[in-house]
């Protein structure tokens, strides 16, 4: 009897094991599961662009706009826009303090995804193997982006210390663990992650043409790469890099070049290398500009037109001229505004109300490439003068020998090329950046209606605070010097 | 782990082979036996022992004895068994062979409480805190939903009215809320089966307004409800034990012979006006609207709302409740037939309840049927199989009162030619007065008349339970539970609605079916051991417990339909239909024992634990272990404790228990992490993917431990008392709180703190007057709780508008700014600031943490009164608060004048310079922050409600044997009759008009009741 009870009883404890709670997960959205297959994986990659526009529709061009020079906010923007453009931000200020970061590891977190679980779809999806590279690749370059576009905006440029020991981000090569120590890493550490994860995105991308400018490619992680190096001062690489892009990528002409900006969702543009794709999306950046539309955020400083020469179409790209495609009350105004982020009234309904942001595009190039030859160890300041008249011949529709240039040294040519970059470059999240890397102060005009109109270099006030936030939920996290929590 | 069984089997065997020690004497014979039951089965471990002495033996397998005893003179043998009736036996000096059948006990069966799996405690030893419900206390109140019935009738039990609108919601708690995020419901478990009440929010998955699972049940199919509040007894549910366990245990049929029930029950009701926000007249708003728009700044002259060819506003008051209310019926039909032939027992019941509300549109109908069969193979094997269904069709009008009353009077139903009023016409602007039309979007009668709205619900239940017992208090038992419900929930908008009516898209109707499927199966397999050995008192349990939980669910919708007669989605528009599918499932696996042990019916130590893993976790924190033990003096066994407290005092026996368990109700994609396909991650127009939720592979289960005091006597052999004490500490408390940015952007689910609840319950019962013909019963319940957050991330978001979780007080503080009155000379509204200072300006920041303000009661409970006099009784149930605050907004500053109705209040408000009002200067349109987070919307909720009031009288036999029936009773009964609340006052608002989002419904009814 007992021997029948044991046994009766052994048996039907044993068939209760581990087993029985590992249920099947697949076809359902967690994480695992949504990676179990390739089409998780193309999901992720278009994911991933997703995020990066997401950034960059709001947080990457906001913030160097208001930090820079060369806009003025209206005064329905000035509560939400004020601190940053007034240089009051606290580590308690929710906007741009918290979400430009927050926005910036979203694209960290989802590349890292995408790279942790790609290699075990490539196990079984094997007839992916190319698709799952290139997906992979989209990831090393979101990556990198986000890397270094954190690094510049919470940390001091590269060149303010002599080793580039002073505090970076914090780097993250993997999905962390909800207990990670997170601490900062050096700006170095972080510039080194981004270069190796650049020339991963080449090595999975190739380099040898575009097929979607809309998507990450080997030739967007080649430009990305030829600005790191800008920024590092390394000039020899910056050169090399643009160079290689410039050789394959020709300049919009000019009678594309108003297109290349305004055309909407389905204009991508000859000398685009990367562009994200915001169509059926909510576009920030559209309604921020669009003086006609109601809630216009921002326009530009007056003081820019006396940049450009008459003849200029990036001067003329300052003033917005209404047509009969605009609501009616506005008919024969002209109102001062960002074109670039003004799509063509005459734009389906659709698309009107959307502007993709552009990352990298060839001119960006031709004036690092100039830039790189003026300040390498053997100047060429000719190849210099070469790339900024290319710019300056296709904005004013002439020819480059009916550019003239006058410049005796090296830098007189910096002074071009940062004025060149200043027309060219405008509101496309480059200004600002220029000031610090070359250690000037911030100067605004007579005409910016900022509270706050010089800043000298250097000031803790040129990166962003760490949000209190983040600094409560890591305690790895060291605030910048400046900032009080 | 996988040792763990054997061990517990090995304890098993040990108790299996214990045998006590005989006793030897020289002048002594051998008497010899068997113990048997009624039945002629052996009673293996039976007790013989000489009476009055420690010398003794217990049964063996086949129920033999064998004892020393005096050869010389006759001496008194007791025998006695677990549940059964204890005999003592003078056996004469001759005799050496006695065989005996114990009868079995059936006082015994109110004596002992049951606490699941099979374990059954002796009330005089229980070492843990358990309240009984019983199938007389519950049989005549509304029979609409289960959890609603326990109301008052449980310290420590909390029923909560969840309402948004009248489908009524409740939320259940057991000695306060032991978590923040986690479900906080307790564990229903009906028969041994865990029972499916929806997800951590109480919602079934997929469906809007769903039949709540607690209302699928039939309160007639229940014998009775254990409520079990300490670890000591719900440490052995595991994972699902942290908020208190409430066992459901059927009927079956324990007789003999055929028996047939019939009862009948009607009623009406309708709404109880009191209990219902008061709100102005349409002379009265008229004024108030004028007084608003005048004091701001506008001029008289284009007042919107000035009588028109439309609109006649100088004449018109509605009273909208009227129109959304009616009289509303309770239908109910139970039968019940019970046959058993000793092996064979059967009992099958069939119920129709039917409640059309007194909001116009809501009418539940439920059918049940049951079928129990219990089964006697043979001696050793027995089964219980039980089969039940039910069907529950839901009529649907979610409205809500506060949207009822907020209704302008000043606009009507219908058009003067009986039409639907799809606009009210009046000037919208404030310079110049034109007549625009403008959409009455309130108007929800043609919703109501046109709109379809119900949900289906299909339930159908297994249990099954098989016993095998290979001798006398050796059980083992095999229970399979296993059900299943599915929902079909449609709504569809009318073309004719006022919405859809007046929109300007011409894609019009709108049409929304969700249906959801979920089943659940428990398997628990377990051995039971019962044994009496001379003064030592065994019970052990060893099990394991499978379970398995999947759900399903699917929604359509589409929009744009040309007429309103084909609802279904198939008709709408191709372009605006939608579908979508969700899938889930969890199981758990859990081993588990529990053994008490009552020495000399004094001393009881009882012990359980039970290992639980869940799939829902991750591998690194998927198991836990959840544990108790517990200790009971049953001092009133001790002879001098005995002579210590008679006459005045008996039964006296304190206890105390400690233990763990734990909250597994949790977002089960916490752990794991999500990815999402949402428009928000499109890319140029193409399906893309991105994190949802991170993974968070460390999450584990909130881990509760609770310490649990009690004792229990009784006064004169007449009233009873019974009081608990706890203290609970919950640990890992789950919320969604933030990790750095750099691990994900959004919250996570994690374990982020520490609350503890503390508390004294009390029970008593007085029986007042016992006589043959006339008796007087008095219960009264209450529970005093208060809780403490220990420990909180110090990053978990923890402003609610008017409470704070801060570390160190209590989550039930409110948070407000102190109102200071209206300034007299000009009408603006004051406030006290952070450091006591009035202040005319309004700010959040001046919110103070204050704990003599909480939400909830000092003291709750109920109490009941029943009288019997000869065939007649009475019974009343009261329902009690005392202490605590209420947060609703009575007075006003005329912000919303225009649009909405205000409370009776308004009216008290400041005009002239000097006048000490209530609120500040009536002003429209003019936000002023009187109504944000301040102290002048409290409300006590001291208050009492007279719940339910039966009267029966059972007619004599005499009167109707004639007519073949065996027993018969009539009864009349009157739900909600009254509330009383401290501070109400007649045409004013008070607690009794706010306490209820849905108002009081007072129904009559009357019912029969024929046995045959």
């Amino acid at each position: 009897m007992k021997k029948l009870l044991l046994i009766t009883l052994s048996i039907l404890l044993l068939s209760g094991c581990e087993d029985y709670l590992n249920v099947d997960y697949s076809g359902k959205s967690t994480t695992a599961g949504f990676f179990s297959e390739y089409s998780g994986l193309e999901n992720a990659g278009q994911g991933l662009h997703r995020t990066m526009l997401d950034f960059y529709d709001d947080n990457v061009l906001f913030y160097e706009m208001l930090r820079s020079d060369q806009l003025n906010v209206t005064s329905s923007a000035s509560d939400q826009y004020g601190p940053l453009f007034n240089y009051t931000l606290t580590p308690n200020d929710d906007y741009m303090s918290r979400t430009y970061y927050n926005n910036g590891y979203v694209v960290i977190t989802n590349a890292n995804n995408i790279l942790t679980y790609a290699p075990d779809v490539k196990k079984t999806e094997l007839s992916h193997l190319a698709d799952i590279d290139r997906i992979m690749g989209y990831a090393y370059f979101a990556r990198a982006l986000a890397h270094f576009l954190l690094c510049n905006a919470y940390a001091q440029p590269y060149n303010y210390t002599a080793d580039a020991s002073h505090p970076g981000i914090c780097v993250m090569d993997h999905i962390p663990g909800f207990n990670d120590n997170l601490p900062r890493n050096t700006v170095k550490e972080v510039y080194d992650q981004v270069i190796k994860d650049l020339k991963a995105g080449i090595e999975l991308l190739g380099d040898e043409t575009i097929s979607d400018q809309y998507y990450a490619s080997g030739i967007a992680c080649e430009a990305l790469l030829a600005r790191v190096y800008l920024y590092m001062e390394d000039w020899d690489n910056a050169e090399t890099y643009s160079a290689k892009v410039i050789s394959k990528i020709p300049l919009s002409p000019y009678s594309e070049y108003e297109n290349l900006f305004r055309g909407g969702p389905d204009v991508k543009g000859t000398e685009t290398i990367l562009k994200l794709n915001a169509y059926a999306t909510t576009s920030t950046l559209c309604k921020a500009f669009n003086p006609v539309a109601g809630g216009q955020l921002f326009y530009p400083d007056p003081v820019m037109e006396s940049y450009y020469g008459d003849d200029d179409i990036r001067g003329k790209m300052l003033n917005y001229v209404c047509t009969d495609a605009d609501p009616a009350a506005y008919h024969g105004l002209t109102l001062p505004a960002v074109l670039k982020y003004c799509i063509y009234p005459t734009n389906t309904a659709q698309n009107k109300m959307v502007v993709c942001p552009i990352v990298l595009r060839s001119s960006e190039m031709y004036l690092i490439h100039a830039e790189a030859l003026t300040n390498k160890t053997n100047p060429d300041l000719a190849g210099a003068a070469a790339d900024i008249k290319a710019l300056e011949a296709r904005a004013r529709n002439k020819s480059v020998d009916n550019i003239s240039l006058s410049y005796s040294n090296a830098s007189d040519m910096n002074d071009i090329i940062e004025k060149e970059r200043i027309k060219e470059l405008d509101f496309e999240g480059h200004r600002f950046f220029d000031i610090i890397r070359r250690k000037k102060d911030l100067v605004r005009s007579s005409t910016s209606n900022s509270s706050i109109k010089k800043i000298t270099y250097p000031d803790y006030r040129f990166v962003l605070p760490i949000n209190f936030r983040e600094i409560q939920a890591n305690e790895a996290m060291e605030q910048n010097e400046g900032y009080t929590n | 782990m996988k040792k763990l069984p054997i061990v517990l089997l090995a304890v098993l065997m040990i108790f299996v082979s214990f045998n006590a020690a005989g006793q030897t004497n020289r002048a002594l014979k051998t008497l010899s036996g068997k113990v048997l039951d009624e039945t002629g089965d052996p009673l293996v471990g039976a007790s013989v022992f000489i009476a009055g002495t420690t010398t003794g033996t217990v049964a063996d397998l086949d129920g033999n004895y064998s004892i020393k005893i005096s050869k010389d003179k006759a001496v008194s043998v007791t025998f006695s068994f677990i549940g059964m009736k204890t005999e003592v036996v003078s056996i004469p000096a001759a005799t050496t062979q006695y065989n005996i059948v114990l009868k079995s006990d059936n006082s015994l069966e109110a004596a002992v409480v049951s606490s699941g799996y099979g374990i059954v405690q002796h009330r005089e030893n229980l070492t843990g805190a358990v309240t009984e419900v019983t199938s007389d206390m519950i049989e005549k109140l509304p029979a609409k939903r289960v959890d609603k019935l326990l109301e008052g009738l449980v310290a420590g039990l909390e029923v909560n009215d969840a309402g948004v609108s009248v489908r009524s919601k409740y939320h259940i708690r057991l000695r306060g809320e032991g978590s923040l995020h986690a479900s906080r419901e307790p564990l229903w478990v009906i028969d041994g089966v865990p029972m499916y009440t929806g997800d951590i929010n109480g919602t079934i998955p997929g469906i809007n307004y769903e039949t709540s699972p607690m209302s699928l049940l039939t309160p007639d199919d229940i014998e009775a409800i254990s409520v079990l509040k300490d670890a000591g007894t719900t440490a052995i549910y595991g994972a699902d034990g942290a908020n208190g366990v409430i066992l459901v245990t059927t009927k079956k049929n324990k007789g003999d012979g055929l028996s047939v029930n019939a009862s009948m029950k009607y009623g009406v009701s309708m709404l109880d006006r009191s209990t219902v926000l008061r709100t102005l007249n349409g002379p009265q708003y008229l004024q108030l609207a004028l007084e608003g728009w005048v004091n701001a700044g506008y001029s008289a002259s284009t007042f919107p709302y000035q009588d028109n060819a439309y609109n006649s506003y100088s004449t018109t008051d509605t009273d909208w409740l009227d129109v959304y209310t009616g009289v509303g019926s309770t239908k109910q039909v139970n039968l019940s037939i019970r046959s058993g032939s000793g092996k064979n027992r059967n009992l099958f019941s069939a119920a129709w309840y039917n409640d059309k509300s007194i909001y116009i549109g809501n009418e539940m109908s439920r059918y049940n049927i049951m079928d129990r069969m219990t089964y006697k193979f043979n001696d050793k094997l027995k089964a219980d199989l039980k089969f039940n269904a039910s069907y529950v069709f839901d009529e649907m009008f979610p409205i809500s009162v506060e949207s009822i009353v907020a209704t302008l009077p000043i606009f009507t139903p219908y058009n003067d030619d009986g039409s639907y009023r799809y606009y009210n016409y009046f000037s919208t602007g404030t310079d110049v007065y034109k007549v625009v039309p403008n959409s009455f979007q309130k108007n929800d009668i043609p919703d109501r008349d046109l709109n379809e709205q119900n949900s289906t619900t299909l339930s159908g239940n297994f249990y099954g339970s098989i016993v095998y017992e290979p001798f006398k208090g050796m059980e083992l038992t095999s229970e399979t539970g296993f059900s299943a419900l599915t929902m079909l929930e449609k709504d569809y908008e009318s073309i004719k609605s006022v919405y859809e009516y007046t929109k300007s898209s011409d894609v019009k109707g709108s049409s929304s079916r969700n249906a959801s499927f979920t089943y659940n199966l428990t398997e628990t397999l377990r051995a039971n051991y019962n044994a009496t050995f001379g003064k030592h008192r065994v019970t052990a349990m060893a099990g394991i417990v499978w379970t398995n939980h999947r759900r399903n669910s699917l929604q359509a919708s589409g929009q744009g339909f040309s007429n309103d007669i084909a609802k279904e989605v198939y008709y709408s528009n191709a372009d605006h239909r939608n579908g979508v599918s969700y899938g889930g499932q969890e199981r758990s696996l859990s081993y588990m024992t529990m053994a008490v042990y009552t020495f000399d019916k004094k001393y009881t130590v009882s012990a359980s634990y039970r290992r639980q893993g869940y799939s829902s976790f991750s591998t690194y924190s998927r198991w836990g272990d959840f544990a108790s033990i517990g200790l009971n003096w049953n001092a009133y066994a001790e002879p001098w404790v005995k002579s210590l407290l008679e006459p005045y005092v008996s039964g006296l026996n304190v206890r105390i228990s400690y233990g763990n368990n734990g909250n597994s109700r949790v977002d089960t994609s916490s752990s794991y992490g999500t990815y999402s396909v949402s428009s928000s991650s499109y890319y140029g127009g193409n399906p893309g993917g991105t994190q949802e939720k991170a993974a968070n592979p460390g999450l584990s289960w909130e881990k509760a431990t609770i310490l649990n005091g009690g004792l229990s006597f009784d006064i004169f052999k007449r009233f009873s008392v019974n009081i608990d004490a706890y203290y609970k500490y919950t640990d890992d408390v789950l919320y969604d709180g933030r990790v750095s940015a750099v691990v994900t952007d959004g919250k996570i689910t994690k374990n982020v703190g520490a609350i503890s609840n503390k508390g004294v319950e009390f029970d008593t019962r007085a029986d007042i007057i016992d006589h043959k013909d006339f008796g007087w019963t008095m219960r009264l319940n209450g529970a005093f709780n208060s809780n403490k957050i220990e420990r909180l991330y110090k990053d978990t978001y923890s402003g609610f508008f008017q409470t704070l979780w801060i570390e160190g007080a209590s989550k039930n503080a409110y948070w407000l700014v102190r109102w200071a009155g209206v300034d007299p000379s000009n009408g603006d509204p004051l406030w006290y600031d952070k450091n006591g200072n009035i202040t005319k300006v309004f700010s959040s920041d001046n919110r103070v943490l204050m704990p003599q303000y909480s939400n909830k009661p000092t003291l709750y409970g109920g109490f009941t009164e029943t009288f019997r006099y000869k065939n007649w009784s009475l019974d009343m149930r009261f329902n009690y608060k005392i202490g605590g605050w209420y947060y609703h907004n009575l007075h006003n500053d005329g912000t919303n004048i225009l649009t909405e109705n205000y409370p009776v209040e308004a009216m008290d408000h400041w005009r002239n310079p000097g006048d000490i009002a209530k609120s500040p200067k009536w002003m429209s349109g003019n936000y002023r922050y009187t109504n944000t987070e301040t102290t002048r919307s409290l409300y006590k909720m001291t208050s009492v409600q007279l719940s339910n009031v039966s009267l029966q009288y059972q007619i004599p036999e005499r009167y109707v044997k004639m007519a073949g029936v065996k027993s018969a009773a009539v009864s009349l009964i009157a739900d909600n009759p009254y509330f009383w609340t401290l501070g109400q006052k007649a045409g004013k608002n008070s607690y009794k008009t706010i306490a209820y989002s849905s108002g009081l419904t007072r129904g009559f009814s009357a019912e029969l009741s024929i046995t045959f």
